[in-house]
């Protein structure tokens, strides 16, 4: 056992569909410290969620945990029955979705909402969660929290619903908080509101924090270590700064050039990854990168590379080229420029 | 080619919402209210804002999809809105759109070609077609083989083009662009948007960028008006909005873009807006941003800001607009 809050060692996730198996994650491993944040990124199909899901114990038929473990908190997950998973859930694990509308209940008051996950866990009074669920509010920012528990989840604004999620989450004062596109479905404004919201409410609980998302800006300012996932495998994992600063795998410097970013120079094309990523159905033999790659050579078309320490050892990277690409992509620079 | 090839005055959209059957009061919902801009061949401006603003509905008026409570557009020195019959037909072919869902906007049961042909066939020029669809997807970065297909065998940045094939089939001079690279993943948002900027090059087209993604805004526009609540609070070019907005909500807008820099991150100085969007059925009495800004004084209460420049260089709609913030 490590001292890690969250170990996730080679975890495999299959689907069945009409057209064959599909391995939506392919032997994923990475842990999470006590009061860490852990970004995945990656875009849609990458495997990101699913790994998340299979965290919280919610993969459902057809798919299924096909290998690997999931420890939490010094416990296999992998074997505890449902009725513990059950204790878990809201309580040490707590998770929030990228929808508040479709993740509340229509039909019950908000605060009868967050008083229920209470009542669940770690409150007996009914008159005290409902108490608290008050409080849960105003943390997040809800003005006239008292009043405003009694509403239903129509009656709140997109940016107020997700902060009535997360007051959900951290009710039960979690371990690990796992926030999935916590803001994506939000404006730019309510978004910032929402993430200063979610590191109050970080501060406050000391969990630590899987935050699932595709925007690199939120990660910028939210992560303290990030894991790029493509195609169900990671590609790199390293520190904030490594990733940014110092990305040794051409996905990861690929996503970063294509950003148009607000100091950039304008109309200046952007540097695209060429071509679109592969069916997982129908992955590529070699590195899944390697028919859209700029540095791919001809053994990348047939054998994968490890995911390998790249400098200090909590950088690594999945790529054959990784130790020449600096050099690499500073000649591909000039070229372009 | 004289004047700028759409002109936007007092543009005016309210919509009239009953009163449901569990009761609310009804009312107008004020989208779009006295909206001006003008846009020039070969020109992008970029509409922005968040949801509720007014800036697709801005669009959808341009376009003539929605008609005006009031104000006026002129494209190419006509009046768009007294047009009839052949001329407006003849207006049609020369705006387009291009949707910001490439799932939802193509037809599933019509191969590419028919997708692609179905503007010249309603135009009576069906004669073209054979010669014009594969140039179409020549143009936008497809195979002329793709054209027998359907739209579900195509991924997400592929219906795009297809969609922005589509909008070019008539050689029109305006293409409304709504959130078009929104719904795609990061890498193939970029390919979509270089895409966008070689075809404008290429064609002359002038672009009305609709979008919420400052970042992406910044990038493809010239000039980029910024709406709130139906109204556009500052407009100029685009560097100059960037770097030296002058309203307060552009500033806070701007601030509240992540970057992708986790150095920049760490020390910028983020304006976090309190609250929500009021409802565009009762919206603010003055300046309708007054209710979230820390500007705010009695003046904005009772006196609308009028879109002026106010030193900036640009208009602001703002009683006290910075003059040079980001100096």
């Amino acid at each position: 056992m490590t001292d890690a809050l969250l170990d996730v060692r080679d975890l495999q996730v299959e689907f069945d569909t009409e057209d064959g198996v599909v391995t939506a994650v392919n032997g994923v491993s990475f842990s999470v410290e006590p009061g860490e944040t852990l970004a995945i990124v990656g875009e849609s199909g990458s495997g990101k969620s699913v790994s998340a899901l299979s965290i919280m114990g919610l993969i459902e038929k057809p798919g299924r945990i096909a290998r690997g473990h999931v420890d939490f908190d010094n416990r296999d997950l992998r074997s505890i029955p449902e009725r513990e998973y059950r204790k878990l859930r809201g309580g040490d694990l707590a998770m929030i979705f990228q929808d508040p509308l479709s993740s509340l209940n229509p039909a019950f008051r908000v605060g009868d909402q967050i008083a229920e996950a209470l009542l669940t866990h770690t409150y007996e009074s009914k008159k005290a969660a409902r108490r608290q669920a008050a409080v849960l509010l105003d943390v997040v920012g809800i003005p006239q929290a008292g009043d405003r528990a009694r509403d239903y989840p129509h009656q709140f604004s997109g940016g107020m619903r997700q902060r009535a999620m997360i007051a959900m989450a951290i009710a039960n004062k979690p371990k690990l908080l796992i926030a999935d596109e916590p803001t994506t479905a939000l404006d730019v404004t309510i978004q910032a509101q929402v993430l200063e919201v979610l590191r109050k409410a970080q501060r406050e609980t000391d969990a630590a924090m899987l935050l699932i998302t595709h925007d690199l800006g939120v990660v910028a300012g939210m992560a303290d270590r990030v894991v790029v996932m493509y195609a169900g495998r990671i590609v790199e994992e390293g520190t904030l700064d490594e990733l940014f600063y110092a990305a040794r795998h051409p996905y990861t410097i690929g996503l970063l050039n294509s950003l148009p970013r607000l100091d950039s120079d304008r109309r200046k094309p952007l540097r695209t990854i060429p071509g679109t990523p592969p069916s997982v159905l129908n992955l590529p033999p070699g590195c899944a990168l390697a028919p859209r790659c700029l540095y791919v050579q001809d053994h990348c078309l047939e054998d994968r590379p490890e995911l390998t320490a790249v400098g200090p050892e909590t950088h690594r990277s999945a790529c054959f080229r990784s130790a020449e690409l600096p050099a690499l992509v500073g000649v591909v620079t000039d070229a372009s420029s | 080619m004289s004047g700028p090839l759409l002109e936007v005055d007092g543009l005016v959209k309210h919509f009239d919402v009953k009163a449901g059957y569990f009761g609310g009061d009804g009312g107008v919902v004020h989208a779009v209210d006295d909206v001006s801009f003008a846009l020039d061949r070969n020109e992008t401006l970029g509409l922005v804002g968040e949801s509720g603003c007014g800036k697709s509905t801005t669009g959808r008026l341009v376009l003539r999809l929605l008609e005006p409570t009031s104000g006026t557009i002129c494209f190419d020195g006509t009046e768009i809105h007294s047009l009839r019959g052949r001329a407006l037909r003849d207006l049609r072919r020369r705006m387009q759109i291009v949707f910001q869902d490439p799932y939802a906007s193509l037809n599933p049961r019509m191969r590419v070609q028919e997708i692609l042909a179905e503007p010249m066939v309603i135009q009576g020029r069906r004669r073209e077609v054979k010669a014009r669809v594969p140039q179409l997807l020549d143009m936008v970065g497809l195979h002329s083989e793709h054209a027998t297909r359907y739209p579900h065998e195509f991924s997400g940045g592929q219906r795009q083009r297809i969609g922005i094939a589509r909008s070019l089939a008539l050689d029109p001079d305006l293409v409304v662009l709504d959130e078009p690279v929104s719904a795609l993943d990061v890498s193939i948002q970029a390919q979509v948007l270089n895409l966008l900027a070689e075809l404008q090059e290429r064609l002359g087209l002038a672009f009305l960028f609709i979008a919420h993604d400052l970042s992406v805004v910044r990038h493809i526009s010239d000039r980029i008006a910024v709406m709130y609540l139906g109204k556009i609070v500052e407009i100029g070019a685009a560097a100059a909005i960037y770097s030296g907005a002058g309203h307060p909500y552009t500033q806070a807008l701007l601030s509240a873009v992540p970057e992708p820099d986790p150095r920049r991150e760490r020390a910028r100085r983020r304006i976090v807006l309190e609250g929500d969007l009021p409802s565009p059925i009762d919206p603010p009495t003055g300046c309708r941003f007054r209710t979230r800004c820390w500007k705010a004084q009695e003046l904005c209460e009772t006196e609308e800001p009028a879109l002026v420049d106010r030193g900036q260089g640009h208009p602001v709609a703002c009683h006290f607009a910075d003059v040079s913030v980001n100096a």
